[in-house]
């Protein structure tokens, strides 16, 4: 799964206007095209930000965003969410990991939410409510 | 997955589902099942806080809902009811569960039979 991670990352694969579709699309082109759908939930993006938020897995979610600097230099920044028995671990690297809460926590929340009703609709064609296949 | 056998039982063989929807608040919850199958469904939803996703469906005992989509208005009614200093853990628990769930059915469903993204 280290591995999907990081290509996803990394990766270029087209999706929305430019994806190729073929019969079976891989797990990795499914991440990627619900990344994108992640990536606009939270309104606008600067120019030169790329921002992806999506579900790695059923017990992770990552928020990754990528920048230049005044200077032009690459930056960017992974955050993982990981849900355990006793809450959501939120890791940075070289930050302290942390179980979140309050206000925090509601807005992940309402992200996955919202993430979930786009890409059950967008992605899979599914009505994210009954999980039944949309006939239009 | 579950299954009614009326309105104030449904039982519940193996595990909780993933691939059956809209039943956040059905999810994997021991204390949830143990109340639904010895209180009526106002009393469980009485007593269940994401009973608030449904509003008034849920209050009138339908467990499983298969029919109306999740409106920004439940969720602002769920939102709403929750202080957000105090939402917790295990007010969302079943429901990220859900998610997960529901998109590793999907994805596994896509690569292996085939759909348009």
């Amino acid at each position: 799964m280290a591995g999907l991670f990081k290509r996803l990352l990394t990766g270029s694969t087209q999706t929305k206007s430019g994806f190729t579709l073929r019969s079976k699309p891989t797990m990795r082109e499914l991440i990627q095209a619900e990344s994108e759908i992640g990536g606009n939930l939270f309104g606008h993006i600067p120019t030169g930000h790329h921002r992806q938020f999506f579900n790695l897995d059923r017990h992770t979610w990552v928020w990754y965003e990528e920048w230049l600097d005044d200077k032009g230099k690459a930056n960017n920044t992974t955050t993982r969410y990981e849900i355990h028995e006793n809450g959501i671990l939120k890791v940075q690297d070289g930050k302290q990991y942390y179980y979140i809460e309050g206000e925090e926590l509601t807005n992940l929340v309402t992200a996955i939410r919202m993430y979930y009703e786009q890409v059950s609709r967008d992605v899979y064609r599914r009505d994210p409510s009954t999980g039944k296949l949309l006939t239009v | 997955m579950p299954t009614m056998t009326d309105n104030t039982q449904f039982n519940f063989p193996g595990e909780a589902m993933t691939s059956q929807r809209g039943n956040f608040d059905v999810i994997r919850s021991q204390q949830f099942i143990e109340l639904a199958n010895t209180h009526n469904p106002e009393q469980v939803a009485e007593r269940f806080p994401l009973k608030t996703l449904f509003g008034d469906q849920a209050v009138a005992g339908k467990i499983i809902i298969d029919t109306t989509e999740l409106e920004l208005a439940n969720q602002a009614r769920f939102f709403a009811s929750h202080d957000k200093n105090q939402l917790t853990f295990d007010d969302i628990e079943p429901f990220l569960d859900g998610v997960g769930g529901w998109l590793e059915f999907d994805r596994k469903e896509v690569v292996n039979n085939g759909r348009p993204l």
